[in-house]
């Protein structure tokens, strides 16, 4: 059954994209890649664009078939179990990242004494909510929502542009592409959002030029991302290093508000709106992901142990991002590899044997 | 699970949360109990002359009541490093020193002979205060001229936010902000500019009395933890804040020189953003005029800049295409000019022996002292790193690359009336 349109679909693809591109991302990239981490980031988007094309071309070919149902035709149960435990592990790893990035970013910029559990508790409420009542109600609050941060991210950029002069880290690759190559690497978790789209085959309604739409809209948002970390980049210079999160830094520069102070409650709304629906996107996949592993109907305890076992870690880790980063250029980079590859091998193995059973039709 | 079981779920929890969360919002107390309101800094050295550091925060304390109203205070406090001189005020407020709002931090000369970005890194490092903070650097004591700056009534103009925006505008085209500070002390020409602020002690001498005077005036200036007082009410004439358009460069975290305000508009011509300005033309003789003086405003200025290398040797060709309007002429004889712009060969000729004299200088004072304002060192590096490079390593000191630049400036004037 379709619980998506395609317009919805889009908005939660763009959602997962964006994520944490705007928060810690900029940072990280440019404490290994330097002043090439432009070019990383464009890199990276090449593979995630690649990720969204080949599940779109999924989605296209099995409008009634859910993700659990492909996997156990393709690759046995075992197969399936074992591909789905590693996807809810690598989803699971992105919705602790995103709880640690909004606990900082409230640790940071709005409360000093800030228990965890008083954010654990409303927010894994909230979150887990629009997670459970599922596809369709995500996808609705996501349109809702769609303006009011497209919106709140521009009137954020503007207020810099003044400051931009466009060459400020020339000349790049003076130490070749190395830089470049090590912080795409090492920022490759950041780029692995694509994959839990993978949960919402079956779930569309697919129109025409879908796949089209689909990469134009994300093609769109990846270049507006470059150009957004292109422009924090050079108002920053060398002084990217020092910055936490790039939105809310960026908001809080802006010299020309120096008498109205801060711009910062523009973005600190929109940070978080943003992070609150990736999160819930990462806890309704966890879900489905449960769910089918274990043969429920309903995907409220998956969501359940999914957020408690998300709880423990993030009390075992003290909701540290800096450790959390330490972790994710040096250790799930790498694993996102690995799952990236995955997604590709079953994205073409789904798409391919579809197409040998169309062409067993037509003859 | 049934949907009734879902609701009752959902409805425990809010409630449960409410429970929790509502109490503990209810009573928590305002900001303005726990936290003060730092709106500007002055750093010093400890009078006793050890290394410690003087820090004084200029806190806004409102008060309760049907008006918004609120009075400022200066705090002080010593300590080692900034840390320190922070856990010190605490203590004097009994209060955490809120950074947020920081609008400006005045350096003291005897602070910038040392590297000062050891000391701001604690400001930038997290997000305690705002990247835009504006740094002031001042030659005499930084807490006297805060202490002035705290006695300011809205109604005067001196007051440094003004000032220093001003100054961006039409005297150094530098940010001149912790965040510009930072990018610049870690790229590699490490030149990085503060705008000049001091006191005008003598309109404090003709009063008899400083506000901020050297015992640190309203804020008691021990040398001790510090203390808090109300500044204001005890000062007969308050110093005033002179803002002359000098400016001073630091090069790696370290003072190197203050250019005063004649050498300012020598700067002016290799600043590409700054284009209002005034330039004086003196003994202009022609057909018209003898020994004439005559005022032009800059009210367009084009420039366009070109770097090359000659036998190993950075270059830099500067194209000015200006659009002057005549302000005044002054001529002994009172012969006047009836038109409204007077600009000829002579004129055009005269412009160009001042652009290329004053920018020259420019150039000799970046020369003297070793650093780059207008970071000539990124722009030959992105011409050509690898001449660049060659040209470094046939230095004896890569850092002194400013010694051997030479520029060339072409000038094309036009009358705007």
């Amino acid at each position: 059954m379709t619980e998506l349109s395609s317009r919805q679909f889009i908005l939660i693809s763009l959602y997962l994209i964006i994520s944490s591109k705007l928060m810690s991302m900029p940072t990280l990239i440019f404490d290994y890649a330097g002043k090439e981490a432009i070019f990383t980031i464009a890199l990276n988007f090449i593979v995630e664009i690649l990720i969204v094309f080949l599940v779109c071309e999924v989605i296209k070919r099995n409008p009634n078939t859910n993700l659990f149902q492909l996997l156990k035709q393709k690759f046995s149960i075992a197969g399936a179990y074992i591909i789905l435990i590693i996807l809810y592990a690598f989803i699971l790893f992105k919705f602790l990242f995103v709880l640690q990035e909004l606990y900082t970013f409230f640790k940071e910029f709005l409360y000093d004494d800030f228990m965890p559990i008083v954010f654990a508790l409303p927010m894994f409420f909230v979150v887990g909510y629009l997670a459970f009542k599922g596809a369709r109600t995500m996808g609705r609050t996501f349109e809702i929502l769609f303006w009011f941060i497209l919106i709140g991210i521009i009137v954020t950029i503007a207020s810099n542009l003044e400051y931009v002069s466009f060459s400020r880290l020339e000349p790049y690759f003076e130490n070749g592409i190395m830089p470049m190559l090590d912080g795409s690497l090492k920022s490759l978790f950041y780029f692995g959002n694509s994959i839990p789209l993978l949960f919402f085959i079956g779930k569309v309604q697919v129109t025409q030029k879908f796949t089209t739409k689909v990469i134009a809209s994300t093609v769109g948002l990846a270049l507006f991302i470059t150009a957004f970390c292109f422009i924090f980049y050079d108002v920053y210079g060398m002084a990217v290093p020092y910055t936490l999160f790039a939105l809310s830094d960026f908001a809080q520069y802006a010299p020309f508000i120096l008498d109205l102070q801060r711009l910062n409650w523009l973005s600190t709304m929109v940070d978080v709106t943003k992070l609150f629906c990736s999160a819930s996107i990462f806890l309704y996949c966890l879900g489905q992901a449960g769910k089918n592993m274990v043969k429920l109907k309903s995907s409220f305890y998956p969501i359940l142990v999914s957020i408690i076992i998300t709880y423990v870690l993030a009390t075992l880790l003290n909701y540290d991002l800096d450790i959390m980063k330490h972790y994710i250029a040096n250790y799930l980079s790498y694993a996102t590899i690995g799952v990236m590859a995955l997604t590709i091998i079953i994205s073409l193995v789904f798409s391919f044997n579809r197409r040998k059973n169309e062409q067993k039709f037509i003859q | 699970m049934s949907r009734s079981l879902f609701n009752k779920i959902v409805v425990f929890c809010v409630v449960f949360f409410l429970l929790i969360l509502a109490p503990q919002e209810i009573n928590r107390p305002n900001q303005g109990t726990i936290r003060a309101v730092c709106t500007g800094l002055a750093i010093d050295t400890a009078t006793d002359g050890s290394n410690l550091l003087n820090v004084t925060a200029q806190v806004l304390i409102p008060k309760p009541g049907g008006q918004y109203e609120q009075t400022i205070s200066l705090v002080n406090g010593e300590g080692a490093n900034l840390i320190e001189s922070f856990d010190n005020m605490r203590f004097q407020l009994g209060k955490e020193v809120g950074l947020a709002h920081c609008c400006f931090i005045i350096i003291s000369k005897d602070v910038s002979e040392t590297n000062i970005a050891t000391n701001l890194d604690y400001l930038i490092r997290g997000s305690y205060s705002g990247n835009n903070t504006v740094l002031v650097y001042t030659d005499g004591k930084a807490k006297d001229l805060i202490a002035v700056a705290s006695n300011v009534n809205s109604n005067e103009v001196d007051n440094i936010q003004t000032l220093v925006k001003y100054n961006k505008k039409f005297l150094t085209s530098n940010e001149a902000n912790l965040k510009s500070f930072f990018a610049d002390y870690n790229s590699p020409h490490k030149t990085s500019v503060m705008n000049c602020v001091n006191l005008n002690k003598e309109s404090g001498s003709e009063g008899g009395s400083q506000s901020g005077g050297s015992s640190g005036g309203s804020s008691g200036g021990s040398s001790g933890s510090g203390e808090s007082s109300s500044s204001g009410a005890q000062n007969n004439l308050p110093d005033k804040i002179k803002n002359d358009g000098s400016f001073a460069v630091f090069y790696d975290g370290k003072l190197a020189t203050v250019i005063d305000a004649d050498k300012h508009k020598y700067f002016n011509w290799l600043d590409k953003e700054l284009t209002n300005n005034t330039v004086k033309i003196e003994n202009i003789t022609d057909d018209t005029f003898t020994n004439a003086t005559i005022n032009y405003s800059i009210v367009n200025k084009i420039m366009k800049q070109k770097f090359y290398f000659v036998n190993n040797t950075p270059c830099i060709d500067i194209y000015y295409d200006l659009k002057l309007r005549t302000e005044s002429i002054e001529q002994e004889d009172g012969t006047t000019y009836p038109n409204q712009s007077y600009i000829n060969n002579v004129i055009i000729n005269a412009f160009n022996e001042k652009v290329e004299q004053e920018s020259q200088q420019a150039m000799d004072i970046q020369k003297e002292y070793g650093f780059d304002i207008f970071n000539y060192y990124k722009s030959f590096n992105t011409k050509s790193h690898t001449e660049w490079q060659k040209y470094l390593n046939s230095l004896d000191n890569p850092e002194d690359y400013m010694k051997n630049i030479q520029i060339f400036t072409h000038v094309t004037c036009e009358s705007m009336i």
